[in-house]
Order: C-alpha cells, then sequence, then structure tokens
C-alpha cells in the first residue's frame, strides 16, 4: 500500500511539471481561393478559421495586402503538452485540425482539405496550404462548380458521356500542355489551348534586355524569376508594356491578355533562363 | 558574463573620447533553443544587424502577450486576442514581426541544428530591471543578479515575493528542440541558481512588480538624464527584504558607441547627496545600508565644472548598484549623461556692490617719507591705474547696492551687455516661433504686443550694447570690449546739467560749446565679469546650466583726475531666462 502511494505522488509531480510552458507558435498559412479559383481578398470579408473537435484554435480574416503569395497567416498557440494546457486553444504537435471559411452570415466547408486532414506540427513551424472553398466531391483539388462550369462552356451537356466530374482531372483536357488543375489555379479555360500560364523570350531590346511575352489573366498576381544554371532562381523586376515602365518584381494583371514584359536582368549575360511563377 | 567584465575592463582604460553609457552582455548558446533576458537595450540597431555575425542564429522569439489588469488574472480559457510571441526570422523579413531587442524581455533563441556552442555579445543601454509578472502566471522573465562569483536560489532571491515557489513551476531551456520535460527543463527552486541572463518560464499567477532585493527607480524614464540643463536627478533604494540590505553605489566607465550613436566626450563626473546628506560631494563609491523595507534618496548632479568640452558634448557613466553577495546578490546598471551647457540665450541677473574705492596715484616713498626718483628725476609711482593694487583690498560699502545686469550670449559665443531687451513675438517670425529676442519695439509683431515684455537697466546708457571678450563659463571670465563711453556732451553724462554755469558746457558767454576736460568730462567705464569655477553653497543646483555666478568689476575713468580711476566690485549671479540665440536687429 505504502508503495502504491508513493507512485501516484510521483506520478501527479511528474505531469505537472511538464505541462508548462507556452511554445512558439505554430503557423499556418497560404491562400484561400473561392470555387473558380480566385484568390480571396480582403474585400470579401472572409475569416479562415482553424478548428478542433469544434473549438476554435485560431481565426483571421483574409488579407492579401500583406504578404505576397499568401493572403491568409494563422498563429497556433502552442503548448509543450496537452495535459494542462497554458490557455484553450493552446496545441501539441501531431493534434489534427480543420479549416472553415467564414462569410458574413455563412460558413464554407474547404474543398481540398477533408477535416481533422491536417496535422499541427512542431513549435515554430510553418505550414504552407493553398486551398479552395466549396464542394469538391471527386477530391481532385477542383471545385465541383468550377468543374461543371468548364464543361458547360466546353460545349459539354447533359446527355453527353464527358458531362462528369471525372472529364477534368489530373489530365489535361485541352491538350496545350497545361494541366487541368494548373489551369484551375491560373485562371485559364482548360478546355480552350490557346490559354496557357506560359512564358516566352521574344526578342531583345536595344540596351540588352530581354523581351519577354506572358498571358496573364486578370487579378492574377505573378512574378519573374531568373536562373544561369536552371536550379538557383531568383526574383527579377520586369517592365510591363515598356522598356521605361516602372520596375516591379510582383504585379497583377489588370485584364486577361498577351503582355510585353522587359527584364534588365539579361543585360551583359550570355545565358539566362526566366519563369513566370503565379503568386497568387 | 565573465567576458562581459574582461572587455569592461579593456575599455575602461581607453580614451575618454570612446566611452559611453554601453556595456556588452553575453550569452551563452546551444543548438536548438535557448531564452535570453537581456538587461541592455540594444534597439538601436536592427536583429539583421546585431546577428550578422552569427549566422547560425535562425530565429528569435519575443514572448510578449497582451497586458493584464493586475487586479484581474488574464482569462486564460478565452482564446488570446493578442499577438503573443512577435518573430524574427534570418533572411525572412515577410515572417519577422519585430526587428529589435529591447531589454527586460524574455526572448526565445533558436541556433541551427548541429551548430557548435557559441557565446552571443550584445552591446546595449544599461537598462535598470523590469519584470512582467501577470496574473496568470504566463511570464518568461529573467533577474539582476550578480554577473560572477555564487548567485542565489530562486527561493532565497524570490523569498520577499511570499510567492508559493513549491507549488510553482521553474523552467529553463537547455538547447535541442523542444520537447515537453527535457527543453524547457524543471528547476527546483530551492536548489536550481539563477543565472543572469537567462529567461526562466516561472508559473506563478500572482501580481508583482519585484525583480529582486534591491529596487531603484529615478524621477523620469529609467535613466538619469541630465541633458544641457543642470537639476538634481533623485534616485531611489528600497530594500523589499524583511532584513538588512548593504549597497554599494558607484560609477564605472563603459564601452564605445556602436556605430551611428552619438559619441561621449568622458566620464560624467558626478557628486551625490545620499539620505540625510546636506552636501553634495564626490560620488566615489559609496556603502549604503538600507533597513528592512527602508528607503534611500540618492540625489545626484553632474560637476559641470570638470565638464570641459564643446558645446553639446556629451558626458555618459553607469551607476552601477550592487548588494551583498550570496543569498541576495544583485548587480545593476543605469545610464547616467548630461551634455555640456551652451550658454547661449539671454541672461538676467544683479551684481551686488560691496566694496567701493579709488585708485589715486600714489608715489614711492623712502622711511622718511621722501619721494623717491628715478635716475630722471622722475618719481616712482607705487600705485596708479596702470598698476592697480588688489580689488579685495578695497574698502567695503556700508550698504551694497544692487545693479540689474541683462546679458545675451548668441549661438558662436559673443556675450554682450545690454540696457534693455523686448522678449515677444516678432513681427518677421514664423508662426511656430511664438518668443523672440529684438532691440526695437517695432520689431515686436504688433497685435501681440500686449504680450511682450521690456527689460532695462538704469545704470546703463540708452541703447547700450557692450561687447565682451572672453568665456562665457564657470571658471571664464569676460572683459568689456572697449569701454563704455559716455561723451562729455552726452545728456546722461553727471558732469553736465543746466542749473550751473559751471557744468552747462558752454562758454561764459554761453554761446560756444567747449571742449571736454573744461567744464564736463568723458567717462569710461571697463566692465568685466569674472564666473565662479565651483557652485557657491547657497546657489542652487542648476548651477553651472542655468545658473551663474561670480565677480563684477567695474573701473571707471573721467570722474577722478587722469590716472587715477573709481572701482566697484560685488558678487552676481545671472539666471538664464531663454535660449533664444539671436537678437532681431543685430
Amino acid at each position: 500500500m505504502g508503495l502504491r502511494w508513493l507512485l501516484l505522488v510521483v506520478f501527479g509531480w511528474a505531469s505537472w511539471a511538464s505541462a508548462f510552458p507556452p511554445a512558439p507558435t505554430f503557423t499556418v498559412h497560404g491562400i484561400a481561393r473561392d470555387q473558380f479559383g480566385w484568390a480571396l481578398k480582403l474585400t470579401d470579408e472572409a475569416t479562415v478559421v482553424l478548428k478542433q473537435n469544434g473549438v476554435v484554435i485560431a481565426q483571421g480574416l483574409v488579407n492579401e495586402t500583406i504578404r505576397s503569395g499568401e493572403n491568409f497567416r494563422l498563429a497556433v498557440p502552442m503548448d509543450t503538452n496537452p495535459a494542462d494546457p497554458y490557455r484553450t486553444g493552446a496545441q501539441t504537435t501531431g493534434t489534427l485540425f480543420a479549416i472553415e471559411v467564414r462569410f458574413p452570415g455563412v460558413t464554407m466547408p474547404v474543398s481540398s482539405l477533408t477535416a481533422e486532414k491536417r496535422t499541427v506540427g512542431q513549435p515554430a513551424e510553418n505550414l504552407l496550404i493553398d486551398f479552395t472553398i466549396g464542394v469538391d466531391s471527386d477530391g481532385d483539388g477542383m471545385p465541383d462548380n468550377w468543374e461543371w462550369w468548364q464543361l458547360g462552356e466546353a460545349g459539354i451537356g447533359l446527355g453527353d458521356p464527358r458531362w462528369s466530374l471525372a472529364t477534368l482531372g489530373s489530365g489535361d483536357f485541352d491538350g496545350d500542355g497545361t494541366s487541368d488543375y494548373i489551369e484551375y489555379l491560373a485562371g485559364t479555360f482548360a478546355f480552350l489551348n490557346s490559354e496557357t500560364l506560359s512564358l516566352k523570350i521574344t526578342g531583345w531590346h536595344t540596351d540588352g534586355s530581354a523581351v519577354l511575352s506572358a498571358f496573364l489573366v486578370v487579378d492574377k498576381t505573378y512574378r519573374v524569376e531568373a536562373s544561369e544554371n536552371l536550379q538557383d532562381w531568383t526574383r527579377v523586376p520586369v517592365r510591363a508594356h515598356s522598356p521605361t515602365a516602372a520596375a516591379l518584381t510582383t504585379f497583377t494583371a489588370a485584364d486577361t491578355r498577351e503582355i510585353s514584359l522587359y527584364s534588365a536582368a539579361s543585360i551583359g549575360k550570355t545565358d539566362l533562363f526566366y519563369r513566370l511563377v503565379l503568386v497568387r | 558574463m565573465k567576458t562581459s567584465r574582461i572587455l569592461l575592463s579593456l575599455f575602461a582604460l581607453m580614451p575618454l573620447s570612446t566611452l559611453a553609457e554601453w556595456r556588452t552582455e553575453s550569452f551563452a548558446l546551444k543548438a536548438g533553443w535557448n531564452a535570453i533576458y537581456p538587461h541592455v537595450d540594444a534597439s538601436h540597431a536592427t536583429l539583421d544587424t546585431l546577428l550578422a555575425a552569427y549566422p547560425n542564429v535562425q530565429e528569435v522569439w519575443r514572448w510578449q502577450p497582451e497586458r493584464v489588469d493586475p487586479r484581474e488574472p488574464g482569462n486564460v480559457n478565452a482564446a488570446p486576442a493578442g499577438v503573443e510571441w512577435q518573430i524574427w526570422k534570418a533572411g525572412l523579413p515577410e515572417e519577422t514581426t519585430f526587428d529589435r531587442l529591447n531589454a527586460n524581455y524574455g526572448y526565445l533563441v533558436r541556433l541551427a541544428d548541429g551548430s557548435p556552442n557559441q557565446t552571443f555579445f550584445l552591446k546595449g543601454r544599461a537598462a535598470l530591471p523590469e519584470v512582467r509578472w501577470r496574473g496568470d502566471g504566463l511570464q518568461l522573465v529573467g533577474f539582476p543578479v550578480l554577473e560572477t562569483g555564487t548567485t542565489p536560489t530562486f527561493s532565497t532571491y524570490l523569498a520577499p515575493t511570499g510567492f508559493a515557489l513549491a507549488q510553482a513551476q521553474i523552467l529553463r531551456y537547455n538547447g535541442g528542440p523542444i520537447v515537453s520535460g527535457v527543453n524547457p527543463l524543471a528547476v527546483s527552486p530551492s536548489v536550481g541558481r539563477i543565472t543572469r541572463g537567462q529567461a526562466y518560464w516561472v508559473r506563478v499567477e500572482r501580481f508583482s512588480r519585484y525583480y529582486g532585493p534591491l529596487s531603484a527607480a529615478v524621477d523620469y524614464g529609467d535613466d538619469v538624464r541630465f541633458g544641457t540643463r543642470s537639476d538634481t536627478a533623485k534616485l531611489v533604494l528600497k530594500n523589499e527584504t524583511n532584513s538588512s540590505l548593504t549597497v554599494t553605489l558607484g560609477s564605472v566607465a563603459s564601452e564605445s558607441a556602436p556605430n551611428g550613436q552619438p559619441t561621449i566626450a568622458g566620464v560624467l563626473p558626478l557628486l551625490a547627496e545620499v539620505d540625510a546628506e546636506t552636501a553634495f560631494t564626490a560620488l566615489g563609491t559609496r556603502t549604503i545600508t538600507l533597513a528592512a523595507g527602508a528607503v534611500v534618496q540618492v540625489r545626484l548632479l553632474p560637476d559641470r565644472t570638470a565638464m570641459t568640452g564643446v558645446v553639446g558634448a556629451r558626458f555618459a557613466s553607469l551607476l552601477h548598484l550592487k548588494t551583498t553577495a550570496g543569498v541576495v546578490g544583485q548587480e545593476m546598471f543605469l545610464p547616467a549623461t548630461a551634455e555640456v551647457a551652451s550658454p547661449a540665450g539671454l541672461w538676467i541677473g544683479e551684481a551686488s556692490i560691496t566694496q567701493v574705492g579709488s585708485i589715486v596715484r600714489r608715489y614711492q616713498r623712502d622711511a622718511a617719507g621722501n619721494t623717491i626718483k628715478d635716475a630722471n628725476g622722475n618719481p616712482q609711482i607705487l600705485e596708479d591705474l596702470t598698476t592697480p593694487g588688489g580689488a579685495t583690498e578695497l574698502p567695503g560699502v556700508v550698504r551694497p547696492y544692487s545693479l540689474r545686469l541683462i546679458v545675451h550670449v548668441d549661438a558662436l559665443g559673443q556675450t554682450r551687455l545690454l540696457s534693455h531687451i523686448f522678449q515677444g513675438k516678432l513681427a518677421a517670425a514664423p508662426p511656430d516661433e511664438p518668443m523672440g529676442l529684438a532691440l526695437l519695439e517695432s520689431q515686436l509683431d504688433s497685435a501681440t504686443l500686449d504680450k511682450a515684455v521690456r527689460l532695462s537697466v538704469a545704470h546703463l546708457p540708452l541703447d547700450t550694447n557692450l561687447a565682451f571678450n572672453g568665456l562665457f563659463s564657470p571658471g571664464g571670465s569676460l572683459v568689456s570690449n572697449g569701454d563704455l563711453v559716455t561723451p562729455h556732451n552726452s545728456p546722461v553724462n553727471p558732469f553736465l546739467h543746466v542749473y550751473h554755469p559751471d557744468h552747462d558746457n558752454l562758454d561764459a558767454r554761453f554761446q560756444q560749446t567747449l571742449p571736454p576736460g573744461r567744464e564736463s568730462f568723458e567717462i569710461r567705464r571697463q566692465i568685466s565679469l569674472g564666473f565662479d569655477n565651483s557652485r557657491p553653497a547657497d546657489l542652487d543646483t542648476t548651477w553651472g546650466a542655468t545658473l551663474m555666478s561670480g565677480i563684477y568689476q567695474e573701473t571707471i575713468t573721467g570722474t577722478t583726475k587722469p590716472g587715477s580711476a573709481l572701482r566697484v566690485r560685488g558678487p552676481f549671479v545671472l539666471h538664464k531666462i531663454s535660449d533664444i540665440p539671436a537678437i532681431s536687429g543685430f
């Protein structure tokens, strides 16, 4: 009996001693998109909510103006031990959480993630999640509404054997070299092979600047990167439409069309590769 | 911490021009997560700069939860409303939310996995300790224990708080990943000794301001800053324990200023008046014994007479407070600074004439009373204007009389004695300059004339503007550049009046004016101001900055025979009433 008491006392002290303190937060960040692939904006008044067992553990307004490449960033309070969290909602590594997006008066499910699918990582770790709201019945990352819309625009209707969510998926429906999923992210039409996320070198300006041609989609944000070895890529400023326009490292398209971009990074270089990055 | 001591000693040997109120603290870091608690404020530089030499430091996290009302512990059942952690990440500005290291915060520092142990040296301005005890118990804190030697345990150091430490949790980081029970590691309050610079999680759910057995506070802010205006600074020491506490108080020189920070001309010479003392003496090293719970005031004053340098030159040092080693060993540093005051501005005061005498030409005589002559037969002069006797030999007056003084010093140090001046808004001044100085009323803004002030003296001729040569400073002296001349025909010449025909400066027919020396004489006054080189006991502690004192002397010729003169002498005091360095019209 005496030994049992001793064990209980030791166990009790150890539990209390390891439950505290707070740890650096676990960060969840990325891009939240609407059902048609457009990144949500501050003006949409959307709130990204992280929940665990129905309890909100972190939430924040969508805001694309703070950092490029993301429109939400949430800090999940972390503790070293779940037995005695320093506050309600504090997490420990390995717990699961779900995401939902709330608009004024309505809560939307997240199509590219299923409930309790994501895991809290280590303290101070970042988790990048790009997701879309709406229902994604076939789980291919593209919301059902976008897929039906694409099929309709392609002239595929009821009775057509291709009138199915399975028509768009991991393949390239229009055969333009860009997968359906990338077309969804880029905002180009999956059935139109003249629209594709692309960047070409079309010539050289008199000062040695490379003249690039890119197909850009309205409201999408891009940047251009350059590399001499196809391994180490760095962001380079470009001038849109004119070699004397303002140089930008990140830019948002004002309309949907092919435009010229001028890059001075090529001046004095013998070999230089460019790539177009869709930021959001 | 030993390294910091060595650095301090080395810098103390360097020329005074490199000294500042800076000091370096050192922190031992291991690969993984560490916790530090700086007692210096390094916000003069960004973390990118401070950590440029430490590429293995990947992240710094500052624990900064929202403030809680000390009367109502924070509601730990609610999700945090504010940001609890501020983050700095090397090379990731978009993930960085703070970029300066302030004193008295707990920071987690992450050194890259696999890095060797290293010491992080942090140079900053010394700061008084502060510990943010919270009602919800979520504090990452550090304590100003001794830098070297045996430091106290948590139980003894925190005993005056009355915290139930046996039930508290105290944890320290020890490198490696964050793993429950391993890093941070539990510390026994009764055995674990506090390390200066180390931050600890101490879970005590009681609000307090305690940071050590000795608490210190200054009048304003958290340093002793005299600026260019001397006044006493008050340092209040309190014994937070229920037993006697012995404290040494001294001043130490510190390290060179980082690039871009104001250079320091030298160590700030400090005078102190401790508790019941009634006179300021050099600070030196004082031993102060505080009874249980006692409060002692230390009044501090810069010794401006020892601050020689150009206007604005910065003098600084660190006040060093240290308690008895052992169970309560504590050590604190506090910056003290002052700048050489500019005398530029308007000074008003009075000279009190206490001695008046005449200088009459006297000749050397032999024992028999006969005049001694030189080889040419000329009598040997004993005293006249060219060889005046000692000023102190002048006889005292029965009742001293006052002469008001208006003195202006411009930005270049040129001093002038004025007979009058206007102080008010200038006609040509922009709206944000409510005050100016002028010699003519017409230079004032007519709309605000009712708010202007005219200051004048009666003993100087109208429109007197007498320039001085010399230095307006403690120990300095000023002598009028030339004499103040009252012409023989000036209406204010005392020889001249209309009631006696021998003093109207006209010939016997009252037709021709007479030259000087006939009925009226030209009067010349040579004025000098000799400044005291230390504060007279009866003057307050603003002396040397906005209060000056010394001896006024004047030699008047023209009222007596050639070669003779009148001399007056007495102490003066000047108070600075305006910092405006320019007078409209000059």
